[in-house]
């Protein structure tokens, strides 16, 4: 699953997803029976996808098996950032990033 | 049939990001590609709105100086989503073309309106972030780990002091220290992040403070209406754009609300009555995207440009917009002095919901927009946890 920076998607495919609709195909994608995940596996796959906004022609639409959902899981966490950043490394990024305080940190007795 | 044209503060730009090859994900096969996008920044609708090469060739094909009839479903698509104006009733498109004709109207720079309207934030707050599942009223000070998780994330910094290899002789300048009050001052400029609740600011000092930072003390007429006035910091052009509204929390005699200050009769008018000081703080925590360190505060300074003043004079001038935040700027550090010398607390912050703020103000955005937020009061007698301990510094021989 190597990842190349240089390669693009096919000219048989148009994109024009957003940046969550991206997200939420993937997210999708992940979950072992998810409706996305039948519906390509079930119903023509080109019309499901343009519901994304994503366009396909000349590309193989019968018999579709998708990848297993962990794939595409592993997938997600390799390349995408985190979207839950109720966590204590996420917070102190968006703390120091987004505050105007300047580099401070308290340690455990209290003291600045 | 529909009238449309392309707006005119409208620009492109092209970014990749990781996505899945859909060609070989229906092939069973989990293979990356990188997913080019094109995106529409429209200063009018404020944000990046993805768009297919074939809807750029559509928005391309539109003149932005003249109205046309179409019946494409296409091109009303792409209205819907801003990329291009509708005349018609619709509140939205009306909006959306006032906006794109305030923009030309009032001699914004193409540049600085795509920075300024595609930076304002709206419903910023940074508590929502914090760990934990239940919601916090105060934020959380960040953990000696977890800057230690941020420094690995991003690598050390780079050097406070700028490594540079000497290309010339080095002349070490005498280390003495002015003379005079304002030296005296200096030294005790500071950011305040924990305010006293005990007490409330006085009219006096808010008078202080505001005649001495935004108040008017001389003015010079070039011709009849064509006047530059002199504050006690310096501004482009001599036209002193930055306004200052104010959101009361704490002040003897004022209830707590927001207030427009009258530069020109130094008087303060009220524009919203607010229920509480509690009312007031909690507004001003959510204007500052979630420091309830500043929060605290017992008065705010909204300070917002009127664009259009700056910009008769430089229409569509690179530098204006920058002249205006280096305005704010100069305001905010006098304001510090003040409180210092007041024995008051002080700060300035640009980590603000500017789009908030505009709209409770009820400015538009475009002729007049707010910046940046400064606070003052009177200082706990503790400390804030988010505040650093500076030990004295003398230039290393």
């Amino acid at each position: 699953m190597a990842y190349q920076s240089e390669e693009r998607p096919s000219q048989n495919v148009r994109y024009a997803i957003t940046d969550s609709e991206a997200r939420d195909v993937l997210d999708q994608l992940a979950e072992d029976g998810s409706d996305l995940r039948k519906r390509l596996e079930t119903e023509d796959p080109a019309a499901v996808l343009r519901e994304y906004n994503i366009e396909i022609t000349g590309i193989l639409t019968e018999g579709v098996v998708l990848p297993p959902a962990e794939d595409i899981r592993s997938f997600i966490d390799q390349y995408l950032p985190p979207q839950d950043m109720s966590n204590n490394v996420g917070y102190a990024i968006l703390y120091f990033m987004l505050g105007a305080m300047p580099l401070v940190v308290v340690d455990p007795d209290g003291a600045p | 049939m529909a009238r449309l044209k392309r707006p005119v503060f409208l620009f492109f730009t092209c970014q990749d990001h990781p996505f899945l090859d859909v060609e070989q994900l229906l092939r069973g096969v989990v293979e990356a590609a990188s997913l080019r996008r094109v995106y529409g920044l429209s200063a009018a609708v404020g944000g990046a709105v993805p768009l297919s090469e074939d809807e750029l060739q559509l928005v391309l094909s539109l003149p932005s100086d003249d109205w046309v009839d179409s019946d494409d479903a296409r091109l009303e698509a792409l209205a819907d989503r801003g990329l291009v104006l509708r005349k018609g009733g619709d509140p939205v498109d009306t909006e959306r073309r006032r906006r794109d004709e305030a923009l030309a109207e009032t001699g914004w720079n193409a540049y600085a309106a795509l920075f300024h309207f595609l930076t304002r934030w709206q419903g910023v707050d940074l508590r929502a972030w914090a760990p934990g599942d239940e919601p916090v009223d105060e934020l959380p000070p960040v953990r000696r780990e977890d800057l230690e998780r941020f420094v690995a994330e991003r690598g050390a910094p780079p050097p406070a002091f700028h490594p540079r290899e000497p290309v010339g002789p080095v002349t070490e300048l005498p280390l003495v220290d002015g003379d005079g009050a304002i030296f005296d001052l200096l030294p005790q400029r500071k950011t305040t992040r924990a305010f006293d609740r005990r007490r409330a600011l006085s009219t006096e000092e808010l008078s202080i403070v505001l005649r001495s930072v935004f108040g008017v003390h001389g003015s010079a007429t070039a011709l009849p209406g064509v006047v530059t006035l002199k504050r006690t910091s310096p501004s482009g052009g001599g036209l002193h754009p930055v306004e200052a509204y104010l959101l009361v929390a704490d002040v003897d005699g004022l209830e707590p609300g927001l207030y427009r200050y009258l530069t020109e009769q130094h008087a303060l008018e009220l524009l919203e009555a607010l229920e509480s000081a509690a009312a007031a703080r909690r507004l001003g925590t959510s204007f500052m995207s979630g420091q309830t360190y500043f929060g605290s505060a017992h008065v705010l300074v909204l300070m917002a440009a009127r664009f259009e003043r700056n910009h008769w004079k430089y229409s569509g001038h690179d530098k204006a917009y920058p002249a205006i935040l280096m305005d704010a700027a100069h305001l905010s550090q006098t304001l510090y002095l003040v409180a210092a010398e007041l024995g008051l607390g002080a700060f300035v912050t640009a980590a603000v919901n500017t789009a908030d703020v505009d709209e409770r103000l009820g400015l538009d955005g475009y002729r007049e927009g707010s910046l940046a937020i400064c606070g003052f009061g009177p200082p706990a007698a503790e400390s804030s946890p988010f505040d650093p301990t500076f030990v004295p510094f003398v230039p290393s021989r």
